[in-house]
């Protein structure tokens, strides 16, 4: 399963060429292929409470429009990959939305209930990444391979903010360490470093909660 | 079971800059013993790659990576599954349905009043919008409100043009057509009103299954009357389709949504396909793929023609698993014919559906009230119109260009120089065949050195100008198969102790393939290159003293001639984009 978040690099490096030699149209397919994955990136980065109050389409736009002002900048010098360039971007809109919106939204958060974790899930973490992995599902399967997902979301939820980012950029947004350190700007090792604690104390998580939830069966 | 909630994760409440400075913090554990830190270096490292080789989609074989490193062993065993959960949950994510597009309508707690509207219930929902039943306050009357989704506009630009657009549609005043009341915005957000129809729409009777054909021929006969009222005073529907008709209680049908699909950049209404244009379906070949191709009427009547179809066969004349490939249908394919689907539907009804749904546009009814005239006329059982040009068209459609013919504009001035190249090639060995050179190296140097340096000058040259088609990739292995039969001559013609140069005919024919697969893809005039070629390899065989320099002249022409016209095409072009 190929799991590219941002389009195939080859022809992303075509397009900047021809973007490059002042050719519209690359610039136009540049920027229109790059739209769904930020949209995705918006989608699942940005506050779920920020977003009831503000449209995902128009955090894109903003991040498009700015995208393509600032394209021959970037152009001129490329200090990162493409594709990093833009996230920053959406990143920068996404923090920026989030502190216009972050007091009404902190509102109701105070409201919100806690998570449900589903009972009865004892197995071993590697069980469970065989019930995930599984290609052949049926719709129970799926249904309890949410479940599962559920229960591995609230782990990464209990996480830190340093450990959260990097999980997600890890295994949401599907980048390698070399384009984390590029992005976070931390040399390639200390990156690595990075997601060894983050998946260190996710693991930890993980086995508390099995922990709790098997005692909890056992009192009932 | 419930889906999984959309995580609450924080979001960018630690942004990424404030986070880069927090390796410095880092280190002074690092610094605790330089053993455990060297370990710690190396278990990170192997464990960023293993983790980029899964991100990556690739399988990883832990045990091998554990024998590879057994000091490591234990603690990837520990990791391992953690990781490989993660990883999982994150593809899960990206599977499950996405969030509702539509957040701040969701919730909306009716009745509510919002201007002069209060709204009463949700009636529907759609890709420009949401449309509530609602009461007029001021004037105490029953109406729809449509509110549009401020994300299908993206600027204030577009939503000043939607807004005077949906006024100048407001003005259409029609039996058929819906009539809008008022257009305008709170805050922010366009919306409009309009009568309220009580029925259903086209599309929702149509589930039941198709109609019965007669009945069908009257509503799109009524339908395409309206079309051409608005029509005629300039307003394009833009986006015809079953749910766009709706049928009232006492079955008169009713167009709404008139020209709210605005003008699509085709390539954007793809990535948000489902949004800004419902389904292509009902889309028109220029709409779907816009490659030279203007939305006029004509796109109007294609419409109608789907919807044609869909209440006649009940299902749209095209049906893919992806808005994607469904517009590739639409560029590509011809429809299933009706009668196929459908065997008792009459033939003239047919008919009109297919000359509708022609993909270049000059072929279709040259008016939504032709169309109009032609069901009637088969309602009253008489001759109908679309009949008479069948055989003609065939032809027309056969001579005609494809929709790739576009690929041609970028090759137009290469292909005059490869008239030059052909013409310079095929003049030596004339003039080396009057001096009577005899040796096989001779010419054979010429054709398969000379053209194949030409060859590779020519495609670095189409690369310079951008990326490569698909299809000019295979009109590259076209080419590349003629210059592997034209090489081949010379060695054959040695094979069998054939005198040189007596195989020359089948440059012609060779070059007909060519021009003959060339016509398939490109243009059908191509079919005109073929047939001369053909004739000159004919000729070639009768007169081989000036064989060569005749080809050469033909084949000249025939690159030159399209060359020509397609690089003045691309000249006028650049010319109107600028």
């Amino acid at each position: 399963m190929a799991k590219s978040f941002w389009p195939q690099s080859d022809q992303t490096a075509e397009l900047l060429v021809g973007a490059k030699q002042g050719n519209d149209d690359a610039v136009n397919r540049l920027l229109e292929k790059h739209r769904g994955p930020v949209r995705k990136l918006v989608q699942m980065r940005l506050d779920r409470k920020v977003q009831q109050r503000v449209d995902v389409s128009d955090v894109v736009q903003e991040v498009m429009v700015e995208a393509s002002g600032r394209l021959q900048d970037y152009l001129k010098n490329p200090a990162m990959a493409f594709h990093l360039w833009l996230r920053q971007i959406a990143w920068d809109h996404m923090i920026d939305t989030y502190r216009r919106h972050r007091v009404s939204a902190k509102r109701n958060m105070d409201r919100e209930q806690a998570m449900a974790l589903p009972a009865g899930a004892d197995e071993s973490t590697f069980e469970l990444a065989g019930q995930l992995c599984d290609p052949s599902k049926t719709p129970q399967q799926i249904a309890a391979q949410r479940e599962l997902a559920s229960h591995v979301e609230a782990a990464i939820h209990q996480l830190g903010d340093q450990d959260r980012e990097i999980v997600m950029m890890r295994h949401y947004e599907h980048l390698s360490n070399l384009e984390i350190a590029e992005a976070l700007q931390l040399n390639p090792p200390a990156a690595s470093m990075r997601y060894l604690r983050a998946v260190r104390r996710l693991r930890q998580l993980l086995e508390e909660q099995s922990k709790d939830d098997s005692e909890r069966l056992e009192i009932s | 079971m419930k889906p999984p909630r959309p995580a609450e994760f924080k979001g960018p409440a630690a942004p990424a800059r404030d986070v880069a400075d927090g390796h410095t913090a880092d280190r002074p554990r690092e610094a605790e013993g330089n053993a455990t830190s060297a370990h710690e270096q190396r278990l990170a490292e192997v464990v960023a790659e293993m983790t980029d080789q899964i991100t990556a989609g690739q399988s990883v074989d832990l045990d091998a990576v554990c024998r590879e490193h057994p000091e490591l062993a234990s603690d990837l065993r520990d990791l391992w599954g953690a990781i490989l959960v993660t990883d999982a949950t994150g593809a899960v994510r990206e599977e499950a349905p996405k969030a509702s597009n539509t957040p701040r309508w969701r919730g909306l707690r009716l009745p509510m009043v919002v201007g002069d509207y209060e709204l009463l219930e949700e009636v529907g929902r759609g890709g420009m919008g949401v449309v509530f039943r609602a009461r007029q306050i001021s004037l105490n009357r029953e109406v729809a409100v449509k509110m549009i989704l401020r994300g299908r506009l993206a600027s204030d630009v577009d939503l000043q043009r939607f807004l005077a657009e949906a006024g100048a549609t407001a003005r259409l005043e029609h039996l058929n057509i819906v009539p809008v009341y008022e257009v305008g915005d709170v805050e922010g957000r366009p919306f409009f009103s309009m009568q309220y129809v009580r029925g259903e729409t086209l599309a929702d009777r149509l589930i039941e299954g198709p109609l019965p054909q007669r009945d069908a021929a009257q509503i799109i006969a009524t339908v395409a009357r309206a079309i051409d009222f608005a029509h005629r005073r300039g307003v394009l529907h833009r986006d015809l389709k079953s749910s766009n008709i709706l049928l009232a209680r006492d079955g008169t049908p009713m167009v709404t949504d008139f020209g709210l699909a605005k003008e699509t950049g085709n390539a954007e209404s793809l990535t948000h396909s489902g949004m800004l244009v419902g389904t292509p379906a009902f889309m028109s070949p220029e709409q779907a793929g816009g490659q030279g191709g203007e939305v006029g009427p004509a796109s109007d009547i294609y419409s109608l023609g789907c919807v044609l179809y869909h209440a006649l066969t009940g299902r749209p004349p095209f049906v893919a698993d992806s808005p994607m490939l469904l517009v590739l249908k639409v560029l590509e394919q011809d429809p299933t014919p009706p009668r196929a689907l459908r065997p008792t539907l009459d033939r003239d009804l047919e008919m009109i559906c297919v000359r509708c749904l022609q993909k270049p546009a000059d072929l279709r009814y040259a008016s939504a009230g032709q169309l109009a005239d032609d069901l009637e006329a088969f309602l009253r059982d008489e001759r109908i119109l679309a009949r008479s040009g069948r055989f003609t068209q065939v032809v027309v459609r056969l001579f005609r260009e494809t929709h790739h013919a576009v690929v041609l504009e970028n090759w137009g001035l290469l292909w005059m120089w490869h008239s030059l190249v052909l013409l310079v090639a095929c003049s030596l060995t004339w003039v080396m065949q009057q001096a009577d050179v005899t040796s096989r190296m001779a010419y054979e140097t010429l054709w398969i050195v000379g053209l194949g340096a030409w060859a590779t000058v020519f495609w670095m040259l189409r690369r310079r100008m951008g990326p490569v088609t698909f299809i000019e990739r295979q009109v590259a292995h076209v080419w590349g198969a003629s210059m592997l039969g034209v090489a081949l001559l010379f060695p054959l013609e040695w094979w069998l102790d054939l005198p040189v140069l007596r195989l020359s005919p089948m440059l012609g024919v060779i070059a007909a393939m060519v021009f003959l697969i060339k016509a398939a893809m490109f243009n059908g005039s191509f079919y005109l290159q073929a047939v001369a070629l053909l004739g000159t390899a004919v000729w070639m065989a009768a007169d081989p003293t000036h064989a060569h320099l005749g080809f050469g002249i033909i084949a000249a022409i025939c690159f030159f001639v399209p060359g020509l016209r397609y690089h003045r095409r691309r000249l006028r072009r650049s010319r109107s984009d600028r």
